[in-house]
């Protein structure tokens, strides 16, 4: 991640989720009973290559037509891939339809998984890609409106409205709904200001990745990423009590 | 500067990509403009909000429905 991104990202705690292969019971042969892998656990490395070597063996066992090793990858991945597609849907019934597009998808390009990245990250690609076709064929606010969400300036340059901070977030409960709030504002954002986000906040990736990801010049992608946190800043001004 | 000017690159101030000259530039808008102020914070707190409300929580299921893993191998075996 470049240091600008860092920087930005700065107070900005991200959770890391266990990875659901080392989290669940394997019941391939030869792998049973993986450790549970923790935060700041000095095993991850090694449990993390254990995991690699099981889908390795799993992998190749599947090229053969071994339909049982192909399940295992299923039962071992799918709890990701199906949190990832309701991350980006935010829909359970086209959640379920993306994951199983994916892993069918995973299925029929097996042999051209080559292993230079990791299982988990080739399939995570694969149905972040498929969920966001998914977001762009469904109908979102079209872009003349979204014109509207960006900030409003007189010919002097100066703002058209005054601007007032957000109310305080009082308590945990409060923190909650406002998440909610969150949510509903992002879902309001055309699929292309949307994927964007996703591409940063839940993909990590940094500002040339999305670029490369989105096939956008660098600029494009800083400045539909700003033009998204405006648009999102006036939709929660709305909500959140200020400046509408 | 103006407002206009400073909300246009503002992503890049936060990102700290502008020269100590622009910099300073903003940085004395900041002090005598209180709408960009406030804009500054709220565009701040809707990034961190974005971050918390996108970001991955524990909700992991260890296990998926079993008829999701039907339905995935049984499309496999017809294909």
């Amino acid at each position: 991640m470049p240091r600008s991104a860092r920087r930005f990202l700065v107070g900005v705690s991200f959770f890391v989720p266990l990875h659901p292969a080392e989290a669940s019971t394997d019941e391939y042969p030869g792998i049973r009973g993986f450790s549970v892998r923790r935060a700041g656990d000095k095993s991850a490395l090694v449990t993390e290559g254990l995991a690699a070597d099981a889908d390795a063996a799993l992998i190749a066992e599947a090229r053969t037509g071994c339909p049982r090793a192909f399940e295992q990858l299923v039962r071992r991945h799918a709890p990701r891939v199906h949190r990832q597609a309701l991350w980006i849907l935010r829909n359970e019934a086209d959640a379920a339809d993306v994951t199983q597009e994916a892993l069918v998808k995973a299925h029929q390009k097996l042999d051209s998984f080559r292993g230079e990245a990791k299982f988990s990250t080739w399939l995570q690609r694969i149905v972040t890609n498929l969920a966001l076709m998914k977001l762009r064929s469904q109908r979102r606010r079209p872009e003349a409106s979204f014109e509207e969400l960006l900030p409003t300036f007189h010919e002097d340059g100066h703002h058209t409205r005054s601007v007032s901070p957000f109310k305080e977030c009082a308590d945990l409960e409060e923190q909650v709904a406002r998440r909610d709030v969150v949510c509903r504002a992002i879902a309001q954002l055309p699929a292309n200001y949307q994927e964007i986000l996703v591409l940063r906040c839940v993909q990590e990736l940094d500002t040339q990745e999305t670029a490369d990801f989105l096939k956008i010049s660098t600029n494009a992608a800083k400045l539909r990423l700003h033009r998204a946190h405006q648009a999102l800043r006036t939709l929660l001004a709305a909500e959140l009590g200020v400046d509408p | 500067m103006t407002c206009r000017e400073f909300i246009e690159f503002l992503d890049r101030y936060l990102g700290d990509e502008l020269s100590p000259a622009e910099r300073a530039q903003f940085d004395r808008h900041l002090g005598v403009c209180p709408d960009c102020t406030n804009y500054l914070a709220t565009y701040q707190e809707t990034v961190e909000l974005e971050q918390k409300a996108l970001a991955p929580d524990d909700a992991v299921p260890a296990d998926v429905p079993e008829d999701l893993v039907r339905a995935i191998m049984s499309t496999i075996a017809q294909k």
